[in-house]
């Protein structure tokens, strides 16, 4: 074990390359021209320049946050840029074959070639390098269910009313730090509007890159999906290498309207930092949403990358009967931190919600499941279960597990199940007699460990995940 | 040693009160202190005057009827002062008891070793204001099974801050019976009991707190293990508006264990909160927390759990479960069952559960007869058995049985 | 095939092997009998090349010293441990864990990886020939098997690896009498003239319908009296005292 344990903590990056693209950068710092200077680079209408100036001045009066359980040497927020944008060589494209081919390309070593993402998955992609949205396909067969799905920038553009009715309704501006700058500063991000009734055709997905060196990335995201509505939504997220921390903070809201379904898968594999915890992405995002009556929210994570990760995607059960999910994965490796997990806040009669959570801790890395349940006087009839498992590999890293459970009514049901240990000797020796060399027996307990979880992913997005895991733990497993 | 007692009381003391001057009570901000009402204790403690000693007098005759009768020793502190006339002059042999005002040499050797700062401003606050410390000596390898029954009176409407601090030598056994009760109600008792456990020796401890229900109790019971050393605690509230008690094992050498139990059966209205910490800092420690509790109308029970498991141990256990029955709507049961692990050779897990009385097991019973209320009584009854019939001595087991009716014990 | 010369084990400075030899040549198949704690699993467990023994004397398979190898390069040499307590791995389809195995030892060989559908056909005819239900495949390995599931679980990887050497600990243990009959003819089914077995047993029964053709008594680490497939009879009437030299504790 203990060669594994090396190799582990010394597994490199597959996706560290870094585009040569152009970029447009804002003036270091953080000030109110800073935030004025991107609403005018987009073209912003007052009210969403005066919306982020408010969060500006609330954001100044603000502290980092440091209940997490996470150590890392504070951030100069003044020695950022806020804006960075890929400069179009010549006129922008029209059509997916004009887009720049260095763009083109870096989708490629993703593995996300647009052409093929089009061709091959009928999956429809917004992808987002640095913020700026640069293409965006299948816009025809979603306009023609009604659907609309572009990027942050353009729906305020196009769509002025719905961005202005929903923008900040589930994640106010003035929600915690993080989610104040976000909302002061975002650059792009993604909309998505599905209308009443309407069960989206495809799949939606989105992959966020970081590119430029210091550059933090806001991205705002903001998903509608009105009374009877259906949309299953997928994140997918890499970052080049760096020796400095990037930052990134951002914010997913989600509004669920009465009978709406709303699937949210994200797989995040930022940089992680080297095995000495020089450089990665700070990953520090405000995930919500908002269930209205019998409305449905599921939010399934597969976290390996970032040198840090801070993020608690959770569920307003507002609604009688509604339903919140939460199905988590976190894989911490080398020097990696990690404080996870969800809020379920039950107000709505019989309003239900599941949470499963399996971590991963290698190398010397630490991991935190940091999870509230609260059941409302008014959630008659609630029920919560949680599941929440660590997986220990090697003796330098750590597992904790935090969870909160409020219950302020008699009638709910409340159960919280969690366990903590190694890979078990035996199980390995059991794959072992079976032919099975250590790393593929680590991977495959390692695999089972989480199939809860995984199960609940797209398909496209399952058989991602578990290369993945496999590719995190290399050398864990060999 | 040259160290006069006083000295050392002390130096502890001021230690503790320097602490205090620069730290303060907990504000409620404190993770640790987030789900007690620190506000309204503060608000106690400032409006209550300091116990005089022996406020009222105490006779026999109410410490039988408040805290029973658990054993042939029975030492009684009242308002935070040793009264020899109500206690057991007697002691079996291997058991050793002094008060701050009569040290011998051979406590002071146990004494001399300096404490260090205080957890936090309660327990400093205790250190620095308890008047008549009391202790408790277990020889090596005394085996004391009959019970010592210590017995906490508070006397009204004043503060008072008993301390007890146990010394179990290498192979000894004590059986501990604490109880906290009241004479009069508006009382506040801030408490702390402190084992010492050596290597092989044992403790068993039952800690009672039965005090009146306009009462306020902050109670900390810290274990401090050495190698192969065991306890066994439980934890038995019912009295207060508002209890806090903190309990801290301290595994510190290969071997150790504990297994914490507590039952929390507040009154209508009360606050309680319960707070558990194990902290396994050696190789082959094992942990087992078991909470049970009841909540009546507008009460607030919060439990925590928490267990660490240091870097560079093996082989540790770690189990916690933490069970709540809410009996009416204005009840509220939180719980935080923690867990934070710094090793991988590690087996630890917890489950906590919460929900009302099972609407089928009521209606059964209703089937047959039983009145609803009875029926409920029954059922809580059930609920708190499995933790009630472990109690020993069986004088308290049929004490505590009481509190949930008849039938507690049926 | 499989020879052993006193072969020492102990864990944890307890020594449970005391200088053990056994021959088992090709295409025999032989019993291994023994009180409780005698060292049998140790034994199979040694074989096998599970971690945490300290180990002394030598054990060949076909003239390949197995205790330099790992455990997997063991089982890719064709040795198979059917476990006395089979393990649970929750969430590892069983089908899929099987086919890993399989093409583990395959690739050993140089032969070509199975296809998932190649496989699924042949795991179905193997699992009508042991009489088991299909969803076994479907679920995690072992996961809420019932003691004589697992067991067969195991006959159902012996029977598709094919394995050179076996070695069955106390696969008859807890089995229903038409699982016991399963169990024997998936031994059967296997009796080839290049494949050995060792069946560690504690009942004449599975030695009646799958005759041995020699029977070993293991008893404080060492093998104490071998025999013919008679022993058992003799091991039923007087136990374990009468037939060695056992003093009785
Ligand atoms: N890890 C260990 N640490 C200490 N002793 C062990 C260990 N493993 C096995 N032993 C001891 O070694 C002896 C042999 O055990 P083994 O499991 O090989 O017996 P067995 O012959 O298979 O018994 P059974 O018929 O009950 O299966 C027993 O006394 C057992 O307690
Ligand atoms: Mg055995």
């Amino acid at each position: 074990m203990t060669d594994i344990v090396q190799e582990l903590v010394e597994r490199t990056y597959e996706f560290g390359f870094h585009s040569d693209i152009d970029t447009e950068l804002a003036p270091r710092g953080l000030n109110e021209d800073v935030v004025r200077l991107i609403s005018a680079k987009k073209d912003e209408p007052e009210w969403l320049l005066e919306w982020r100036l408010a969060a500006y001045r609330h954001w100044t009066t603000l502290e980092p946050p440091a209940w997490q359980n996470v150590h890392h040497p504070p951030i100069d927020f003044q020695d950022m840029h806020y804006w960075a944008a890929p400069k179009p060589k010549g006129p922008a494209p029209a059509s997916l074959d004009e887009v720049d081919p260095e763009i083109r390309a870096t989708f490629d070593k993703l593995g996300i070639s647009l052409a093929e993402q089009e061709r091959l998955s009928g999956v429809a992609v917004d992808a987002i390098i640095d913020s700026v949205s640069v293409a965006t396909t299948f816009k025809a067969t979603l306009a023609e269910a009604g659907v609309i799905f572009c990027s942050f920038s353009e729906a305020v553009r196009e769509h002025p009313e719905l961005v202005r009715r929903y923008l900040g309704s589930v994640v106010p501006p003035r929600d915690n730090f993080y989610a104040a700058l976000n909302s002061a500063v975002f650059s792009d991000g993604s909309f998505c509007f599905v209308p009443a009734g309407v069960r989206c055709p495809m799949e939606l997905s989105t992959y966020f890159r970081m590119n430029a060196a210091e550059t933090g990335q806001f991205e705002r995201t903001l998903i509608v999906a009105e009374e009877g509505a259906t949309v299953s939504y997928l994140e997918g997220c890499t970052a080049p290498m760096r020796d400095e921390n990037q930052l990134h903070a951002a914010v997913v809201e989600i509004v669920a309207l009465d009978d709406s379904d709303v699937k949210y898968s994200t797989v995040q594999n930022w940089y992680p930092g080297d095995e000495n915890g020089v450089g990665g992405i700070f990953n520090f995002v405000t995930k919500r949403g908002r269930c209205g009556h019998r409305a449905k929210i599921s939010w399934t994570q597969v976290e390996t990358g970032s040198a840090i990760t801070w993020k608690y995607p959770s569920v307003i059960l507002q609604g009688d009967d509604s339903v919140g999910e939460f199905y988590s994965v976190a894989v911490t490796t080398g020097r990696q931190q990690a404080d996870t997990g969800t809020k379920m806040i039950h107000i709505g009669k019989n309003s239900r919600s599941t949470i499963v959570s399996k971590g991963i801790s290698a190398g010397r890395a630490q991991q935190t499941y940091r999870g509230l349940v609260k059941v409302l006087r008014s959630a008659t009839g609630a029920r919560n279960h949680t599941q929440c498992d660590s997986l220990l590999i090697g003796s330098e890293c750590g597992a904790h597990t935090f969870p909160y459970i409020e219950v302020k009514n008699d009638s709910a049901q409340v159960e919280h199940e969690a366990s903590t240990s190694k890979i078990s000797d035996d199980q390995l020796f059991y794959c072992r007699q079976r032919g099975l060399g250590e790393e593929d027996a680590t991977s495959m307990i390692v695999n089972g460990f989480c199939r809860e979880v995984f199960d609940e992913l797209p398909m496209e997005y399952a058989v991602e995940a578990h290369a993945l895991m496999r590719l995190s733990l290399e050398g864990a497993v060999g | 040693m040259t160290v006069a007692a006083d000295d050392v009381m002390t130096e502890e003391a001021v230690h503790a009160r320097t602490w205090l001057c620069e730290h303060g009570l907990p504000t409620g901000r404190e993770e640790d202190w987030r789900y007690t009402p620190v506000t309204e204790v503060r608000r106690h403690l400032d409006a209550l005057p300091e116990a005089p000693p022996r406020q009222r007098e105490v006779t026999r005759d109410d410490i039988d009827r408040l805290a029973g009768q658990h054993g042939p020793v029975r030492i009684v502190h009242v308002d935070g002062v040793h009264v020899p006339a109500l206690s057991t002059d007697a002691l079996p042999t291997g058991l050793w008891f002094g008060t701050t005002h009569n040290l011998s040499a051979r406590v002071r050797l146990q004494l001399t070793t300096p404490a260090g700062d205080p957890p936090d401003g309660f327990e400093a606050l205790n250190r620095s204001a308890s008047q008549d410390v009391l202790y408790l000596l277990v020889a090596d390898d005394a085996d004391l099974r009959e019970p010592v029954h210590v017995v906490h009176v508070s006397t009204g409407a004043s503060v008072s801050h008993p301390r007890l601090v146990v010394d179990v030598g290498v192979g000894g056994r004590i059986h501990l019976v604490e109880s906290h009760v009241s004479l009069d109600g508006g009382g506040f008792t801030n408490a702390s009991t402190t084992v010492r456990l050596s290597a092989r020796s044992h403790a068993d401890v039952h800690r009672v707190q039965e005090q009146a229900t306009d009462a306020v109790h902050v109670g900390r019971l810290e274990l401090h293990h050495d190698a192969g050393a065991h306890a066994s605690v439980t934890a038995l509230s019912r009295g207060g508006a508002i209890s806090r008690l903190t309990t801290v094992a301290l595994l510190r050498e290969p071997e150790a264990s504990c297994t914490v139990t507590a039952l929390l059966a507040p009154g209508i209205g009360a606050r309680h909160d319960d707070a558990v910490t194990v902290d396994h800092l050696a190789s082959r420690c094992t942990s087992d927390l078991t909470v049970r509790s009841v909540v009546p109308e507008r009460a607030r029970v919060t439990s925590s759990g928490h267990a660490i498991v240091r870097p560079d141990t093996v082989a540790t256990v770690a189990h916690q479960r933490t069970d709540s029955l809410v009996l009416h709507p204005t009840g509220q049961a939180d719980s935080r069952p923690w867990l934070e692990i710094f090793a991988d050779d590690v087996r630890a897990n917890h489950g906590s559960a919460t929900g009302r009385l099972d609407d089928d097991a009521l209606f059964y019973l209703r089937s047959r007869g039983i009145p609803r209320a009875e029926a409920r009584d029954v059922l809580v009854g059930a609920f708190a058995r499995t933790l009630v019939e472990r109690i020993d001595p069986p004088s308290l087991r049929d004490q505590i049985a009481g509190w949930f009716g008849p039938e507690g014990t049926a | 095939m499989l020879r052993i010369r006193d072969l020492h084990a102990s864990i944890d400075g307890k020594e449970i092997l005391t200088g053990l030899d056994l021959d088992l040549p090709a295409g025999e198949v032989h019993a291994v009998m023994g009180p409780n704690g005698a060292g049998k699993s140790t034994l199979s467990n040694v074989l096998a090349g599970r971690d945490g023994y300290e180990v002394r004397g030598t054990a060949t398979l076909d003239g390949t010293d197995l205790l330099a190898l790992e455990a997997e390069d063991r089982a890719t040499a064709g040795l198979f441990l059917a476990f006395q307590y089979p393990m649970e791995l929750p969430g590892v389809g069983n089908a899929y864990f099987l086919r890993t195995s399989l093409n583990a030892i395959r690739r050993a060989h140089g032969l070509d990886e199975v296809s998932a559908t190649d496989f699924l056909s042949v795991a179905r005819e193997h699992l009508t020939a042991l009489d088991m239900d299909p969803a076994f495949l479907s679920r995690s390995v072992n996961e809420g098997f019932s003691g004589g599931e697992k067991k067969r679980n195991e006959i159902l990887q012996m029977s598709m690896l094919q394995p050179r050497l076996a070695i069955l600990d106390e696969t008859d243990s807890g089995l229903d009498i038409d699982a016991l009959r399963i169990v024997a003819r998936g031994i059967e089914r296997l009796r080839g003239p290049d494949r050995s077995m060792l069946v560690i047993t504690h009942y004449p029964r599975l030695l009646e319908l799958v005759r041995p053709d020699r029977i070993h008594v293991l008893d404080g680490g060492r093998i104490v009296r071998s025999g013919g497939p008679e022993l058992a009879n003799e091991l039923e009437a007087d136990g374990y005292v009468g037939v060695t030299d056992r003093i009785p504790a």
